[in-house]
């Protein structure tokens, strides 16, 4: 099919373009079906999320803006890390209200595109859902909806921006949304919303075990199959720190559901599971998702 | 995260609006936010806590006041560090470097997460070799880093 149904740059992030392959390549194959073409930021740098923006104001809009100089006019970026997101989209937000911050970026890196919306991933996995739903554009032959699989959905604190950031507000329901469009069962429980300790992890291990045990025991108390959420960073680090746990959960990306949902077999992909500490296969067999 | 901070988001808020910069600026807590946005968003007086903690957190720097929290400070410190060498964060090589500077804080620390660390790597969930942008972003990304308060501390 060589027309598109939309053409998007595409900023990975250290975690996702690092080390997070069980979750980029299933994003690639489920947008390719959707019919949306993301092409990579070239020579993209760290974002400066969390440490960047810490220690210093200007490190996180000026690293933003070198990124945002990368993006070509005229289409919009798209950010599946939270994380990046937030930090691309205030650097945004501050080259657009400070016309001289604006300047005196534009004389280190070139034209920086400041035009063209910063979109999450959930956003375009809504409209495509959304085209479908209105009949405007049909999903492709093949979808294999994910009946019975219960999920708990986990934004961590990717749900929590303010409205400057994202126009559309702060994504509530938007996972949700999504997964029951896919079909699967959405169960409700206390801490979609918690922090996963990001870099206190690192540091406090601790700390971050009674954290992530809190949020895991919360999704097995509601019979949750499986943790979905969309932030590789979150995934690894409830990944890592629920390994002391007795009831342990898988954790997937949402975009591993959407490949599955958009017809790739999990069986041709064994080494998407091999990159998870808790292995996902047995509920995935379970569920009928296999093959 | 508020239960393991010293004072917290509030009193945080209300040592700001009482004056005092010393204990505001040397507690843990600006250290131990994580900056999720959580405070924020449900703060009656739409405050953007999130954004006040980096401030106090670059105030602490430039003033060169005591850090409340000396192994979360390091880490940022390695982050930075990474960025600035490679232009993006490299997993391995930051958490050994962040070893190797809370060396002081005992043998808990040091063989913290090391065997979940090595079966990471093993695994292939963490990159062995670091990934890093070319030519001119490099100088470039330095250049960024380097004109900020936490390279002089």
């Amino acid at each position: 099919m060589s027309e598109y149904l939309l053409q998007a740059s595409y900023f990975p992030g250290c975690t996702m373009g690092t080390g997070a392959e069980e979750s980029s390549e299933p994003m690639m194959l489920a947008l390719e079906k959707m019919g949306v073409k993301l092409y990579m930021l070239e020579d993209w740098n760290c974002c400066g999320s969390s440490s960047g923006h810490a220690l210093g104001h200007d490190i996180a809009t000026s690293l933003g803006a070198r990124n945002l100089s990368k993006a070509p006019l005229g289409r919009p970026i798209v950010i599946p890390c939270p994380n990046c997101f937030r930090n691309m989209a205030t650097a945004r937000h501050h080259l657009i209200e400070e016309p001289e911050t604006l300047k005196k970026n534009e004389a280190e890196f070139g034209r920086i595109n400041i035009t063209d919306p910063v979109l999450n991933i959930y956003d375009i996995y809504h409209h495509v859902f959304n085209l479908a739903r209105m009949k405007a554009r049909a999903l492709p032959e093949g979808v294999r909806p994910l009946t019975g699989l219960k999920v708990a959905t986990y934004y961590g604190c990717g749900a929590m921006y303010p409205k400057v950031l994202r126009p559309a507000g702060p994504p509530r329901n938007s996972i949700e949304r999504i997964l029951m469009e896919m079909g699967a069962d959405v169960v409700t429980w206390p801490w979609p919303n918690k922090c996963c300790s990001a870099f206190v992890s690192a540091v406090y291990p601790e700390i971050a075990e009674e954290m992530i045990s809190q949020i895991v025991s919360g999704a097995v108390d509601q019979d949750a199959d499986v943790l979905v959420t969309s932030c590789a960073m979150c995934q690894m680090n409830i990944e890592m720190r629920e390994m002391a746990m007795t009831n342990k959960m898988p954790i997937l990306h949402l975009n591993q559901l959407a490949a599955i949902f958009m017809g790739e077999k999990a069986k041709d992909h064994t080494d998407w599971w091999k990159l998870h500490l808790v292995d996902p296969t047995p509920i995935l067999k379970k569920r009928n998702l296999w093959d | 995260m508020y239960q393991y901070m010293d004072y917290g988001p509030h009193g945080i808020m209300r040592l700001v609006v009482l004056g005092l910069k010393k204990e505001a600026l040397t507690s843990n807590t600006i250290w131990r936010c994580l900056g999720c946005h959580t405070c924020a968003a449900v703060c009656p007086m739409a405050i953007n806590i999130a954004s006040v903690m980096d401030y106090l957190r670059q105030e602490c720097l430039s003033e060169k006041l005591p850090v409340g929290d000396k192994p979360i400070w390091e880490f940022h410190r390695c982050m930075m560090n990474s960025a600035r060498m490679f232009g993006r964060t490299f997993k391995v090589g930051l958490m050994t470097e962040h070893k190797l500077r809370t060396l002081g804080m005992g043998p808990k620390v040091w063989m913290q997460d090391s065997i979940l660390g090595t079966k990471m790597i093993l695994m292939g969930k963490l990159h062995k070799l670091p990934s890093s942008i070319m030519g001119t972003g490099k100088a470039q990304v330095r250049k960024i880093l380097d004109a900020a308060p936490w390279r002089k501390y």
